[in-house]
């Protein structure tokens, strides 16, 4: 390909400078075309501002902010299957982000729930740290963990916290038995909501026989 | 309360609705006198007859040119200074930016100390190529198209230098207070206050020239490019001192960031950028621009509506709901100047495309041109609710940025120093095939940029949406994307150091006459 | 047209207007809410650690403002609930964010309510996520060989310990920066809903 293709003729032989000529605009008119699209943006404009704002006035004022959570519905209470899918639904929202979806906890920050002598012993112990979280040193699965889990009590019904806690007790290979909202009814009302988290490992053994030490050699799910 | 809101709300657009009504018409019923005689004075001859491409880059001067017709020593010296540090903050800004994009490739990389922390070496990215190039090389070019459009030599040169020294030491320090940690902390306003000063006084002396030369002309008739310019030295100022008064708190100062950093976009690079593809396509064309009444319309439009669009980067958030209506509905007006530029100037090129083969500078000016229009578009697709769910917190955004400030705003910037520095100098380029070179490294490099960020930030946002999907997978499926980033930067880099060489290889070029066999074949040699 | 003049005055005026609708009435509406009841005040090592956050530019990967149930789902993936004008008032410079390159981060605190997680996962987000591209913090911690009584120590994994061993203590900057981190909770119920965007909420009812 050469120059030669351009429809343009050769450029000249003498060299130039550059050319007299200043930019200037033709004084046409605007086309038609692009008033219309003005006007078609036009209307879109004023529709979407009157749909927009109309209904906003009234509906702000009830407007409130949305809770999480399953309802209260007494036709899953006894389903234990219906318990466990709900659960895994709660889980996904409070629980995944720290304890991970598959249950593995991280690695040096938060327990494992697959296989933890916690969760698939007495249901007491899963629903007593949900109702008041937990904080402080604690062994699980051979490792030790020192930090602070929030309280469920107060965000999450009894009928939740049974499905959850039942949820986690059978998956990834746990295999606890299910619970039901009136044990954690129960539970809730052996403490006062306000006492505060449980001091670690030391403070369940106390409460739910739990032993928070155990031989390195032992401590997996197989030997509870 | 909230119904006189809402009434707001409605005023201002009815406001920018009659403001733009009264526009058409008075333009329809010449109000604004075309003054068509003075134009045709300057060219007799009506549009453009049978000529070369005026573009000195590959067709040379006559022979013994004298350098720069229209302009004195001091006043080429200093465009030479703004060109040269505005390229320095160029390259210096492009490596940070690779260096950005490679540590979220491999974030373990250089983060053993607190400057070069990915959220510092961003922000000096951004600061160095927003303050220190595109602002810097676009007064150069302001202060090379002014004089010539009102017929007049450049008044205050001397501003221009003590604004150049005092611009320099506002960016270098801004950079370096970012890199150690001295931050005022909102995007696009992170310089420190105590810098800003610096700053701000180093702009009033570069716009003092501008001013006093616009106030001396020669010409009855402002030429569009002198528009944007001078309603842009009347903006800049006022949203810089505004949007730094330490005066703001909570989500009020978030209001205060996004009108500020928007409209440095829309308010300060676009009408550098704006005006100067509407000088130099007809000028290297030769032909004059397709409508003046569009020209009206298009600018009047983008100030009406490109001022109120800052909040569409709060949709969702905690402001209330009319302010981000308002900016979504704006954004998306404007449709309406954007389409009158894009008539008034792809219809010149896409009409005279011979131009481009012969013409370097043409190429990347055109180019920047098509993508303003496309950026605009993108811009205004991007603001609308539904869109923006998925766009928004993506890296969707970013591609959509580097469509404005780099493929538009850069490349017409390019193009303009590419065309101007022969005439300054009367030397020419020593190596057209490098700047044929520099121009599909950054097109191609841009491409790969673009592309990759789009579809990435796109699956980013869908699988943000997807509740079913851990969140995790919506920055594991970006990394391909942000891989071929770190590649489209790096080839933009390279264009940007071919671009600082081909200005050093000016310097030593001999002023020669220069044939035409031998610099006239640069565009049809390009791959 | 021909007048520098009046071009300049309307060009000015166009923006003085648009500096009315965005910044002055969103100001007279927002700019003297009462913060929410639950809010409080930053501590002084929270104030500092919300500097470092600032300074080492945690906010352009990190937003801080859960969208509304009816547009994204942030309230299921913890991030917690859409926020109101409410819930910032401490806040200079403000850091609601424009990316999500890393998690929301308004109620991390609530989410992530370990002093040693966040430690472990600002020295080495590997540590804790293997796919994580968060830049690690390793200039906020120090390698001493014989940690002293109120040092607190960070722990860990074998593979990212110190070469030299030694134990990671972490600095002063960065215990301000997990009190920090810790401190975001916006837990307690929303005040003055009607102050934040509620565009789609709309959309979703009609």
């Amino acid at each position: 390909m050469s120059q030669h293709d351009n429809q343009r003729p050769e450029p000249q032989r003498t060299p130039l400078k550059e050319s007299a000529f200043e930019p200037y605009e033709v004084n046409r008119p605007i086309p038609v075309l692009v008033l219309a699209v003005t006007v078609a943006l036009v209307a879109w404009g004023v529709y979407t501002l009157w749909a927009d704002s109309g209904p906003s006035t009234e509906a702000a004022a009830e407007a409130e902010a949305p809770v999480a959570g399953i309802d209260s519905d007494p036709a899953i209470a006894d389903n234990p299957s219906a318990l466990v899918s709900a659960g895994s639904t709660i889980f996904a929202a409070n629980c995944a982000t720290c304890h991970q979806a598959n249950g593995s906890g991280i690695s040096e920050a938060v327990p494992p729930l697959v296989g933890s002598r916690y969760v698939n012993g007495s249901a007491e112990t899963p629903v007593q740290i949900l109702l008041h979280g937990i904080k402080g040193r604690i062994e699980v699965a051979g490792n030790s963990y020192d930090g602070r889990m929030p309280r469920f009590g107060e965000t999450l019904t009894d009928q939740e916290i049974a499905a959850v806690v039942s949820y986690i007790r059978q998956q990834w290979g746990n295999s606890a038995a299910f619970v039901e909202p009136a044990f954690v009814a129960q539970q809730r009302d052996r403490f006062a909501a306000d006492r505060g988290p449980w001091n670690g490992g030391a403070e369940l053994e106390q409460v739910t026989g739990v032993p928070a030490r155990l031989a390195r050699a032992t401590d997996t799910e197989a030997s509870q | 309360m909230s119904l006189t809101i809402g009434s707001m709300m409605a005023l201002s657009f009815v406001v920018s609705l009659i403001a733009l009504a009264f526009l058409i018409w008075a333009v329809a019923s010449r109000q604004f006198r075309m003054d068509q005689g003075d134009a045709e004075l300057i060219f007799p001859g009506g549009e453009g007859g049978d000529h070369q491409p005026d573009d000195p880059t590959s067709f040379g001067f006559r022979e013994k040119a004298e350098p720069g017709e229209g302009t004195d020593t001091r006043h080429r010296m200093l465009l030479f200074a703004l060109i040269g540090f505005g390229t320095f903050w160029l390259v210096f800004g492009s490596i940070f930016g690779v260096i950005a994009s490679l540590k979220l490739n491999i974030p373990d990389w250089l983060s053993g100390s607190a400057p070069m922390t990915f959220g510092r070496v961003r922000t000096v990215h951004l600061n160095t190529v927003i303050y220190g190039w595109l602002s810097l090389a676009g007064i150069a070019v302001a202060m090379f198209i002014i004089p010539r459009i009102f017929k007049t030599h450049l008044r205050g040169v001397n501003f221009g230098w003590a604004g150049l020294v005092l611009w320099n030491i506002g960016v270098a320090a801004g950079a370096w207070a970012i890199a150690t940690g001295w931050t005022d902390g909102m995007e696009w306003l992170e310089i420190p206050r105590p810098i800003d000063i610096i700053l701000a006084a180093g702009g009033a002396c570069f716009a003092i020239p501008l001013v006093m030369t616009a106030l001396k002309r020669n010409v009855h008739h402002i030429y569009v490019t002198g528009w944007y310019y001078l309603a842009a030295l009347v903006w800049f100022p006022v949203l810089f001192v505004l949007g730094n008064l330490p005066m703001h708190s909570g989500v009020q100062q978030a209001t205060v960031n996004w009108w500020f950093a928007h409209n440095v976009l829309g308010l300060w690079l676009t009408p550098i950028g704006v005006g100067a593809a509407y000088y130099i396509l007809p000028k290297i064309i030769g032909k004059p621009i397709y409508s003046y009444r569009l020209s009206l319309l298009g600018f009047w439009a983008l100030a009406l509506f490109y001022s109120q669009v800052g909040m569409h980067h709060l949709i969702g958030g905690p402001v209330p709901t009319w302010v981000v209506t308002l900016s979504v509905v704006q954004s998306v007006m404007m449709f309406v100047p954007v389409i009158a530029v894009a008539v008034n100037q792809h219809v010149l090129w896409a009409t005279n495309l011979w131009a481009f083969k012969q013409s370097l500078p043409l190429r990347f000016v055109a180019f920047g041109a098509v993508m303003y229009t496309l950026a605009s578009f993108q811009g205004s697709m991007e603001a609308v609710r539904a869109i923006n769910t998925v766009t928004h917190f993506t890296h969707y955004t970013v591609g959509h940025a580097h469509l404005g400030a780099y493929a538009f705003v850069s490349l017409v910037l390019f193009g303009t120093v590419y065309y101007m520095m022969p005439i300054l100098t009367g030397r020419l380029w020593p190596a057209p095939k490098l700047i044929s070179l520099h121009f599909w490294l950054v097109a191609i490099g841009f491409g790969i940029y673009f592309i990759s960020l789009t579809i990435g930030g796109w699956l980013q946002g869908l699988a943000m949406l997807d509740a079913s999907r851990d969140w995790l997978e919506s920055m594991q499926l970006t990394q391909p994307y942000l891989r071929g980033r770190t590649l489209g930067g790096t080839l933009m880099t390279l264009g940007h150091a071919i671009f600082a060489i081909n200005l050093v290889s000016l310097l030593f070029a001999s002023r020669r006459e220069a044939t035409p066999a031998a610099t006239g074949a640069p565009a049809t040699t390009a791959g | 047209m021909n007048k520098i003049f009046p071009l300049a005055v309307v060009a000015f005026a166009i923006l003085a207007f648009a500096t009315l609708m965005l910044v002055i009435l969103p100001a007279a509406q927002i700019r003297t809410v009462a913060p929410a009841e639950g809010l409080e005040p930053y501590t002084p090592a929270e104030a500092r650690g919300r500097q470092h956050y600032v300074d080492l530019g945690c906010y352009y990967c990190h937003s801080q403002q859960p969208r509304s149930p009816e547009q994204a789902p942030d309230l299921q993936r913890g991030w917690g609930r859409p926020t109101t004008p409410s819930d910032y008032v401490y806040d200079n410079p403000h850091l609601l964010g424009t990316m999500r390159t890393g998690p929301d981060l308004m109620n991390v605190g609530v989410r992530m309510p370990s002093q040693g997680w966040h430690l472990t996962h600002l020295y080495q987000p590997r540590a804790i996520e293997p796919t994580s591209i968060m830049p690690a913090y390793p200039f906020l911690f120090e390698v001493k060989q014989n940690p002293d009584e109120d040092d607190v120590i960070v722990p860990v994994p074998p593979e990212y310990a110190p070469e030299n061993g030694g134990t990671v203590v972490a600095k002063q900057s960065a215990l301000d920066l997990t009190d920090y981190l810790l401190s975001l909770d916006r837990n307690y119920p929303a005040k003055d809903w009607e102050l934040r965007d509620l565009g789609y909420d709309r959309e979703e009812a009609r």
